[in-house]
């Protein structure tokens, strides 16, 4: 009895995870790898990194940017050149 | 000749001194430190007993130089209770701890010597997932003691980084070796560690292993697999652990959308965010260590719903099957992310 009520739930995550990926057309996030432009790199880097563990903040005093993306880089595991992308995402 | 040398030659280590100690001087640091962090309140009842927990968890980050980031989490938490669990007056205790407290210096651009107090790099739920304002349900998992024992965070030295094999994946390392503490507010165990991962940028696919050995009292490993899955082109994110150890062993998936195809990340509906997990546990050698005593199932869901000025609003309930009795479970919460400078400083 327990064990179908552990499939249900399995079953049920699966299900919800299919409905997104069947509701794939976003417009706010399908963006094609063709139309990924040298100008979307910073953008691609920041959600890249950012979103794998948490919503993107709603925004940043500029003069903390810099902290923060060096407590990412250790936390996230950032490489040198999205620190660097995402540095000239958060500071256009 | 010789006080000559030493004199030429100790001008540029002079000089470098002195711009460490001026860029230690707040509001000279290239960038300017921070306070960042959580709070909220939650509620939880399981299995009938209640319980209301004020958290506060700040997190400070200091810059010194271009190359060292100094940086803290502190965990300050009330949990009030009725005194006879279900009947009785409440009561309360208050806990404060210090997650951690570490030194990140900047050896290349491939490497970062960690010191100090850390979190213990186990799994991913125990380093990036803990603070109430990111993980997707409030609740945490069964199996996250496993490899993070005796408090989640380890005394010690730890390597880390990350390297890219190609355009796009990434490889990233971490070792780590910790001494047992019994100090107050920085406990921990004797251990030694690491973990390894493979990041696929355009799939935005997560896979890694992690080994820890716990190495005063009984010796023994533990070791685990983690994943996690964001596909480009929708707002799905899928989580999942399985550790296992002398004293038990499972796994947790997590599942969560958020319905951003109506209307965009800001519209009514997709403020909302859905969640679902499933999990399991098996111990071993009677468990305990933090970990049940006996087999654990559970399924839980959940609702997020993300305000503007980064208030997030949860709700969830969820099902826990273990003999002898099984039990319901729910959670409500509201969570605020912060982040403040610490002192006026110029662009970064």
């Amino acid at each position: 009895m327990m064990a179908i009520k552990i499939k249900t739930c399995c079953l049920t995550l699966v299900a919800l995870s299919m409905f997104a990926l069947t509701a794939a057309n976003d417009p706010a996030r399908a963006k094609t790898k063709a139309a990924v432009t040298a100008s979307d790199e910073p953008e691609r880097a920041y959600r890249v990194n950012c979103g794998r563990c948490h919503k993107p903040p709603d925004g940043l005093p500029s003069r903390v940017t810099s902290t923060v993306i060096r407590h990412m880089r250790v936390r996230a595991g950032l490489t040198e050149k999205d620190e660097m992308l995402i540095r000239k995402f958060m500071n256009p | 000749m010789s006080r000559m040398r030493v004199w030429a030659g100790g001008v540029p280590v002079l000089r470098r001194l002195m711009l460490l100690v001026v860029l230690a001087i707040p509001g000279q640091t290239q960038s300017t430190g921070l306070v960042s962090g959580g709070l909220g309140w939650i509620t939880s009842n399981d299995g009938g007993v209640v319980l209301h927990q004020p958290v506060f968890a700040p997190v400070f980050a200091v810059p010194v130089g271009s190359r060292i980031l100094v940086e803290s989490r502190l965990n300050i938490q009330g949990v009030l209770f009725r005194e006879r669990g279900q009947t009785g007056p409440y009561t309360g205790i208050f806990l404060d701890t210090i997650d951690y407290l570490q030194a990140d210096v900047v050896v290349n651009k491939n490497l970062t010597l960690v010191a100090g107090r850390f979190l213990t790099p186990f799994g991913i739920y125990n380093e990036r997932l803990t603070p109430i304002w990111i993980h997707n349900l409030q609740a945490l998992p069964t199996i996250v003691a496993i490899g993070t024992r005796t408090t989640g965070a380890s005394n010690g030295v730890m390597l880390r980084g990350v390297r890219s094999l190609s355009e796009r994946v990434e490889v990233n390392y971490t070792g780590y070796v910790s001494a047992k503490s019994e100090v107050n507010k920085f406990e921990a165990a004797r251990s030694a560690g690491g973990r390894g991962g493979l990041y696929f940028r355009d799939a935005r696919l997560e896979l890694g292993g992690s080994y820890s050995r716990f190495l005063q009292d009984r010796h023994y490993s533990s070791y685990g697999v983690h994943g996690g899955w964001q596909p480009p082109s929708t707002a799905l994110d899928v989580k999942g652990e399985y550790a296992n150890s002398y004293y038990g062993k499972g796994y947790w998936l997590e599942t969560a959308y958020r319905l951003s195809r109506f209307g965009g990340e800001e519209s009514l509906l997709g403020r909302l965010q859905l969640v679902g997990r499933g999990q399991q546990f098996y111990p071993s050698h009677g468990g305990g260590s933090s970990l049940p005593r006996v087999s654990t199932h559970e399924g839980e869901f959940g609702v997020n719903y993300y305000l503007p000025h980064e208030v997030r609003l949860s709700a969830s309930g969820g099902r826990v099957f273990t003999s002898p009795v099984n039990r319901n479970s729910w959670t409500l919460a509201i969570t605020y992310r912060f982040l403040l400078p610490l002192w006026p400083g110029r662009r970064s």
